[in-house]
């Protein structure tokens, strides 16, 4: 394996005019952007931009034909059934408040079973997949359910099943932890979910970029993931729904190019995915995924994997070697491994050396990673730590970068240690 | 080797030795203060002597998890003023928010009394850090009032 990325080069950032020197190892926040990704954005805004599905001249067709062709070849990425499975929106946030609003919240509000209504949870989830829980749970007196970790950070999946049960309005939980890296068994998760008819909401994003994703296999009712995650740009989310579920939703945002009528007292939505795409599209971000995908699909997910999976087996062992290392999760499965994929990131502390501490220095060697507690507050406190480094790999990343991490560390365990 | 503007020796002496570090006093007045951006957590604890005609800090002590310079910032702290009155103490802790935030600039005095914490003022994302001692101390003080 090269010491140094063979897709290094194809992102700009390093160039010797931007940050050559750049140890970029925040990942699971945003990736970095390659070449492919800025230029298409840059040529679709310079040479193609009109508004899409609005107008009736040749410039504005054909932007809706580049929406609606992204559209398909989103569902291709994820596995839907079809292009109209997929919605466009801002990001996984938006995406996650979304459906609350348009799918759960409804389910809340119709219910007069009498019986006390609850929402299931993991114990690893972000924010943006807890706090919309916890607005409905508390709007409306339902019970917000949390599913705890085993010692080796995984959703316990016994425990799991002990909460669902027929009053569950619906589950939502992560494919791959933000904080721990750990990949969620999906599969089973909804086939246990759908055995008692709950409806099953799972965050992609930070599982996209580490394999393909079959929405169909998986068998979840809603798939969520951002495409800056994904090496696209900000500002573009998707939000894979099952056709018989997006029917029934009510619209999340009002505005242009959701309705077939309207009037100063009432309207008629019309349906399939635009109905969740009220205003203006933002194409460049939309054609930024597309390239994205296309950019990953060249390189091929098998390449992709086998290099990730090294380069973090190399991470997580460099890293075990420093005797002041302490992980987030210290039990260690006996195979190291889920189903054959390394973790996608590490979280850990510095004995005796502050996460913030660790962050500002490795930013003075420009190392670049993240500390605090990732937006997963509850996670960090149910560990007994108010925060943590995290470090997540790229494609552009290589042995070299760990290297340099790890001689840092090292420097900075010297400088700071209070004992 | 590790070079960093932000941890000049001064600083780093204050972190690995902290005055005023979960010290045993009769606390009468105390505040936590919290970033919620990084997660450091810090209480500041106050003995209040009433003897006299102003009521004067006798003791401050801190304790928490948290970083480096938030660690050095409350040591300072501590290290300068016990022994002053609230009144004077509200108004420094006022002025070194205010200094660190950028919006005035520190005294003379008070610069070469807090120097390893001007280092800081280049860092604006650690801002937050040093001034949290100095706020959760402003919080003590307002509950002396209640």
């Amino acid at each position: 394996m090269p010491t140094v990325s063979p897709w290094k080069q194809d992102f700009p950032i390093f160039s010797y005019h931007a940050h050559p020197n750049l140890c970029y190892l925040d990942s699971a926040a945003t990736c970095l952007t390659p070449k492919h990704v800025a230029d298409a954005m840059f040529h679709y805004q310079c040479f193609s931009h009109a508004n899409s599905h609005k107008g009736l001249y040749q410039l504005s067709a054909n932007v809706t034909e580049i929406v609606e062709q992204a559209r398909d070849k989103v569902a291709n990425f994820l596995g839907a059934e079809s292009a109209n499975n997929i919605v466009f929106n801002s990001g996984t946030t938006e995406a996650l408040n979304l459906i609350a609003y348009s799918f759960v919240e409804p389910i809340l509000m119709s219910d007069c079973s009498g019986r006390a209504k609850n929402i299931v949870i993991s114990a690893v989830e972000h924010h943006a997949n807890l706090l919309p829980w916890q607005r409905l749970a508390k709007q409306y007196d339902v019970e917000l359910r949390i599913a705890p970790i085993d010692d080796f950070g995984d959703i316990d999946l016994a425990m799991l099943a002990t909460l669902l049960d027929e009053n569950t309005a619906v589950l939502a939980f992560t494919h791959c932890s933000n904080v721990i890296g750990k990949f969620t068994p999906v599969g089973d998760i909804c086939r246990l979910a759908k055995s008692k008819n709950i409806p099953t909401i799972i965050d992609g994003a930070q599982a996209v970029a580490h394999g393909p994703v079959n929405v169909k296999n998986i068998g979840c009712d809603f798939y969520v993931f951002s495409a800056h995650k994904l090496y696209g740009p900000t500002g573009c989310g998707i939000l894979y729904c099952r056709s018989e579920l997006l029917e029934h939703m009510r619209p999340y945002q009002l505005g242009g190019g959701m309705i077939n009528s309207v009037d100063f007292t009432d309207s008629d939505y019309i349906s399939g995915p635009l109905k969740l795409e009220p205003g203006s599209h933002n194409v460049a971000s939309i054609v930024g995924l597309v390239e994205a995908i296309d950019y990953l699909n060249d390189i091929s997910w098998s390449d992709i994997s086998l290099y990730m999976n090294k380069l973090n087996h190399y991470l997580s062992q460099s890293l075990i070697e420093l005797n002041y290392f302490k992980p987030i999760i210290s039990a260690v499965e006996p195979s190291q491994t889920t189903g054959g994929k390394s973790p996608s990131l590490i979280s850990f502390e510095l004995d005796s050396v502050h996460c913030h501490d660790v962050a500002s220095l490795l930013d003075s060697e420009n190392i670049a990673v993240r500390a605090g507690h990732h937006c997963a507050q509850p996670l960090h406190k149910s560990l007994g730590i108010n925060a943590s480094i995290r470090v997540s790999l790229g494609l552009y990343n290589g042995y070299e970068d760990i290297d340099r991490l790890i001689t840092s560390l090292h420097g900075i365990h010297q400088l700071m240690a209070t004992k | 080797m590790i070079q960093s503007g932000l941890y000049q020796e001064a600083l780093l002496a204050h972190h690995k030795d902290p005055i005023g570090f979960e010290l045993n006093i009769n606390v009468s007045h105390s505040a936590q203060g919290f970033n919620a951006a990084c997660g450091d957590e810090i209480e500041v604890a106050l003995e209040i002597n009433n003897a006299g005609k102003q009521q004067q800090i006798k003791y401050i002590t801190f304790h928490g998890d948290s970083c480096a310079i938030c660690r050095a910032s409350a040591s300072m702290l501590c290290q300068n003023l016990s022994g002053y009155s609230i009144e004077k103490v509200s108004c420094l802790a006022q002025e070194i928010v205010q200094s660190l935030q950028g919006d005035v600039e520190f005294n003379r005095e008070h610069s070469e009394m807090f120097a390893p914490l001007l280092a800081v003022k280049k860092f604006p994302v650690r801002k937050q850090c040093a001034i949290l001692p100095w706020t959760t101390l402003l919080s003590a003080i307002s509950s002396i009032d209640e």
